[in-house]
């Protein structure tokens, strides 16, 4: 309890747990120390952790990288391309040298004709987008990227 | 495209590269769940800190407010 003591200029106050009041005063600062200690903790993490998501975003890229490389070292020759660079060559009689099963060389012709129609569907949807955007940022790029593999995906 | 059931050839020395392109991608991707984990880590230790750091906040608010009673008699 705080009692006024004293008319005029000057107050003062009268503090009836002297010691809980300073024990109180001191746990504040005390506290109050910690908080600051963990501001410095909290932000030394966050450091760490941009630094580790830089490290992440570099592999990722060079990840990127590499994928495209292995994607250009397999090769992506069309059934009719290789027909039409190598006409001598009767895949239906390797095939058949090879004894491989009929099965197999009826999937190839029902599988060809569902694929002619798709890039069709499919083409004119990737196209429009880079079209209207000149200034294309990296999660533009991105996306683009990630179109084409969908994209390629689907023509599989 | 080439259809499911057709095989491909690639030549051996092709082969050769894209086994270790192939090794380095691997190596690559245990690095990255390795950076992805300590970010985890990372990130629950800030989670604590944040906790903590409310907790203490919480506690101080209270401290103050005996302070002001004591001083205000409230």
């Amino acid at each position: 309890m705080a009692n006024k003591q004293g008319e005029g200029q000057e107050f003062f106050m009268r503090i009836e747990n002297p010691k809980t009041f300073r024990r109180n005063l001191l746990e504040s600062s005390k506290l109050t120390l910690g908080v600051l200690k963990q501001t410095y903790s909290v932000k030394q993490l966050r450091e760490m952790k941009e630094e580790i998501m830089g490290m992440i975003d570099k592999e990722i890229k060079e990840l990127k990288l590499l994928v495209q490389r292995l994607d250009e070292m397999v090769p992506k020759h069309s059934e009719q391309e290789i027909r039409r660079r190598f006409p001598e060559i009767n895949f239906r009689k390797q095939l058949l040298k090879a004894n491989l099963p009929p099965k197999v060389m009826e999937k190839p012709e029902l599988k060809v004709v569902p694929v002619k129609p798709a890039p069709a569907e499919v083409k004119p949807k990737p196209k429009p987008k880079p079209k209207p955007l000149k200034k294309v940022s990296e999660v533009d790029k991105l996306t683009q990227a990630l179109d084409d593999v969908m994209y390629k995906l689907k023509n599989l | 495209m080439i259809s499911e059931s057709n095989p491909i050839f690639v030549k051996i020395d092709k082969y050769k590269e894209i086994l270790e392109v192939v090794g380095v991608i691997n190596k690559k991707i245990v690095n990255v769940k390795q950076l992805l984990s300590e970010l985890e880590a990372l990130k629950s230790k800030e989670e604590d800190e944040i906790m903590n750091w409310e907790k203490n906040m919480d506690e101080i608010t209270h401290k103050i407010e005996l302070l002001k009673e004591e001083l205000t008699g409230d």
